[in-house]
């Protein structure tokens, strides 16, 4: 795979359903290596893109392209390049967790003493071991995610595709697989993830993808969407200080491009006239020089949650003006 | 490899090696034995099934008679491998597809005639594991009396081979979603068992079998072969068949799984119809044809219902390696594309075919007539298959709506019936001649002397559904001409000109 290319493209693309457009245009790439959170309501069209992308269903119109192999014209050579993981689990009834892991690996084509030593390396890095012999319809929630997992990666693919990977699992469940999620970005995969957890995909994402009615309305980093409430130019800060919360409002009502936005029990909301990082620090340095006993100071930033729910509502009333994706082409090997 | 490196430290506990199957093993098959013989539903069954012809035969001891004990015997063996074992196919593919696993199976590029034939083997080779199992009770009932070994293993091959074909044929159907559709395809499949049950009783219970298998063994060997050799290679091709039709249905929309059903479809058809036309030509007796046109013509039925319920292709790959066969490839795939619309073009083919014997037998016949004899009523069974082509009641599922357009055909033919007898009014069953099945009712209901021109006039009118589903037909062609056109467009070849 040329790496210099984009991993996926996604233009243009449409699907309807009778009269329901599932998909209404959404067009997007990603380039190697990196994680992508695919955020949406339900309903938004998140599934039905994935699908496309994973061969499983066809686009109404538009081009996808994974890995330079046009979904379309090259399904077998997309899907060796490809892990999905739908939100269904999708194990059988009587089948250990090897015999599951088996069966994949031989429909993938291993054979023998590769096939067994794959499934090893599989079971060690998703912590399946142990539970080799147990049923694998007989597993938590946590497990049997994991096991879907390893199936998605005993072809070592290139381009990962989690729909919903963390739904339904409790918080240590979670952990572990965010865990082996950012294993694998470290390997250098390519992954897509939608969740409706936002607060874990922004720390596993480079970046997110917001669609909406079938459209791609937003595109940014987890960090811009959490200080989406600031003005262009401008940084809001807690600070907390030892001590009378006074001091503090004594010396912002002094102190250059601060105003007080609020106070609070031990310190103030704080608006800085400047989103600069090297601003941000000279005001600590100073409270700190003008004797301020500063225990916390820190970005004010809300809940990715918050920051969508914002969106959705903006987006209904029209105000939204969302960032969208920079679509790379490929020169594709169609 | 990326992952090795993460566990570097942590590949410790050696896995136990899976020994149970070889890699020589089609992945699906292995996955469905080691399900299948797991479940409750496969041991239940067979240990009550032992258990039952235990106590059968346990019975015999304590004087229960022997014939009777014979016929409770393959009534039990007939059920299990005509019923139990085959039913197991009955929600297959709708339970992978609901549970999110054909999507996977799909993803590791199995083909999918690879996983119906697979479960196919699994099933079957569990039915057997059944027949198998039957023959130390058959070996025990020889010492009890009354029991004609050759007519027995005979029966018992027929009932290995109609529980092979009964399987097949569950597996494809159990890929359509709606249950009450299912049931009602079980039901129809199950109704083609009987004969098969009624088979087997002839041959275990009858003394007029013992003259079958005396005609049988004073044939020449060659002949003997041949009826062997035919009726085995119609079983094979018929349990192909379903396969093919439950493939077609589960496979990615991007995969042509039609054409060389089609083209398989057309090389044993036209076989079938060269045998009948042998057969009624250079034989004494031309109604010996008839074997070959039964089977021929329940194959055809079978093979009209599938494509013409077949999605219209959406993807260029689906018509890419007729089109770039020039202009002869493309005319081609006017009869051999995925879809309905070639499915009409194709299905008339095969129904002539079939018809041709029948013009063979009714023309060397002189017992048979052209008006009242069996060429008009198969003429509008055959032209029966085209109307749900023109009438769409189910308009999202066509597989459903061939079924709903049938059933209701025949449910109308019956009140007419009902209502011309009641009211004494059979002259109008020549309202019946709108619809090729109506028109069978229809013509049951008037005199004897007029049914010939009934059943002609019938025959005239359903040929319009022919027709009308032909230019409907002909309209949707430009769906392939533009798959043509992609297909040719990203092959680096010129767009083709009209058809």
């Amino acid at each position: 795979m040329d790496r210099s290319q984009p991993a996926v493209v996604v233009e243009d693309l449409h699907r309807t359903f009778g009269t329901l457009k599932a998909v209404d245009g959404v067009s997007f790439s990603i380039d190697h290596g990196r994680v992508v959170g695919f955020v949406g309501a339900n309903g938004a069209g998140k599934t039905t893109t994935m699908r496309i992308m994973a061969t499983l269903d066809s686009p109404g119109s538009g081009r996808v392209c994974m890995g330079g192999h046009n979904v379309v014209h090259h399904p077998a050579k997309v899907r060796r390049l490809l892990g999905w993981m739908p939100d269904s689990f999708g194990t059988y009834e009587h089948m250990t967790v090897l015999e599951y892991l088996d069966f994949y690996a031989r429909a993938l084509g291993f054979k023998g003493a590769d096939r067994l030593r794959r499934i090893q390396e599989v079971m060690d890095f998703t912590d399946l071991t142990p539970l080799a012999d147990r049923m694998s319809n007989k597993m938590s929630k946590g497990q049997t995610q994991r096991l879907c997992l390893g199936r998605a990666l005993l072809h070592d693919p290139q381009i990962l595709i989690l729909d919903e990977p963390a739904a339904g699992l409790d918080p240590k469940a979670r952990v572990e697989l965010k865990n082996l999620i950012r294993i694998l970005a470290q390997e250098g995969k390519t992954i897509l993830i939608s969740s409706h957890i936002l607060s874990e995909l922004g720390e596993m994402c480079d970046s997110l993808l917001f669609i909406d009615k079938g459209r791609i309305v937003h595109h940014g980093d987890a960090e811009s969407m959490m200080r989406g409430t600031e003005k262009a130019g401008e940084t809001l800060v807690h600070v907390q200080i030892a001590g009378e919360p006074a001091k503090l409002i004594e010396w912002a009502l002094t102190a250059p491009l601060i105003k007080i936005e609020e106070e609070t029990k031990r310190g103030a909301r704080l608006r800085i006239q400047s989103a600069d990082d090297a601003t941000l620090a000279g005001v600590l340095r100073r409270m700190i020089q003008d004797g301020l006993p500063v225990l916390d100071y820190h970005r004010e930033e809300r809940r990715l949650e918050d920051a969508f729910i914002d969106m959705l509502g903006q987006i209904d009333n029209n105000t939204f003006k969302g960032q969208p994706p920079e679509v790379r082409s490929q020169k594709s090997a169609e | 490899m990326a992952i090795k490196e993460a566990l570097q430290s942590d590949m410790n506990t050696p896995l136990p090696m899976l020994r149970d199957f070889s890699d020589r093993f089609s992945p699906i098959v292995v996955k469905e034995l080691r399900q299948g013989l797991r479940t409750r539903f496969f041991t239940s069954a067979l240990i009550l099934f032992h258990t039952l012809i235990i106590l059968l035969l346990v019975s015999v001891t304590f004087g229960a008679p022997v014939e009777a004990v014979n016929g409770i015997f393959w009534g039990i063996a007939a059920f299990m491998l005509l019923a139990v074992m085959p039913l197991r196919g009955f929600a297959a593919l709708h339970t992978e597809a609901t549970d999110g696993t054909l999507d996977m199976l799909t993803l590791t590029s199995i083909a999918s005639f690879r996983i119906l034939y697979g479960k196919w083997v699994a099933l079957y080779s569990q039915s057997l594991l059944v027949a198998g199992s039957i023959l130390p009770y058959m070996v025990a009932r020889y010492f009890f009396g009354g029991v004609e070994i050759l007519r027995e293993v005979v029966a018992l091959v027929v009932l290995a081979l109609g529980s092979g074909l009964i399987t097949a044929a569950l597996l494809a159907f159990s890929s359509q979603g709606p249950v009450l559709l299912r049931i009602f395809l079980a039901l129809c499949v199950g109704a083609g068992a009987v004969p098969l049950g009624f088979f087997t009783a002839f041959l275990v219970s009858a003394s007029q079998a013992d003259s079958l298998v005396r005609e049988f063994f004073a044939l020449d060997r060659w002949q003997q072969c041949s009826i062997i050799g035919g009726i085995l290679a119609l079983v094979v091709y018929a349990v192909y068949y379903f396969l093919a039709l439950g493939s077609s249905r589960i496979a990615p929309p991007s995969e042509n799984h039609s054409t060389l059903k089609r083209l398989i479809a057309l090389a044993v058809h036209g076989v079938l119809m060269v045998t009948g036309l042998l057969l009624c030509f250079l034989n004494t007796e031309p109604r010996v044809a008839f074997w070959v046109y039964i089977p021929l013509m329940f194959l055809t039925l079978i093979v009209c219902m599938d494509v013409l319920t077949e999605e219209m292709p959406r993807y260029p790959t689906a018509v890419a390696v007729l089109a770039r066969r020039g202009h002869l490839g493309r005319l081609a795939g006017r009869l051999l594309y995925p879809g309905w619309a070639s499915g009409v073009m194709f299905s008339a083919v095969l129904c002539g075919m079939a018809l041709v014997i029948l013009a063979g037998i009714t023309l060397q016949s002189s017992s048979i007539h052209w008006d009242v004899g069996p060429f008009p009523p198969f003429l509008c069974l055959f032209l029966a298959v085209f109307v749900p082509v023109i009438l769409r009641i189910n308009r999202t599922n066509t597989f459903v709506n061939w079924w709903v357009v049938q059933l209701c055909a025949v449910v109308l033919g019956i009140m007419l019936m009902m209502f011309c007898f009641t009211m004494n009014a059979r002259g109008l069953g020549v309202i019946g001649m709108f619809t090729p099945i109506t028109t069978l009712f229809g013509v049951e209901c008037v005199e004897y002397g007029s049914r010939g021109a009934v059943v002609f006039l019938g025959c005239v009118f359903s040929s319009i559904w022919l027709l009308a589903a032909m230019v409907r037909a002909t309209t949707n062609f430009k769906t392939y001409s533009t798959l043509e056109s992609e297909a040719l467009e990203h092959a680096g070849q010129e767009p083709p000109s009209q058809l």
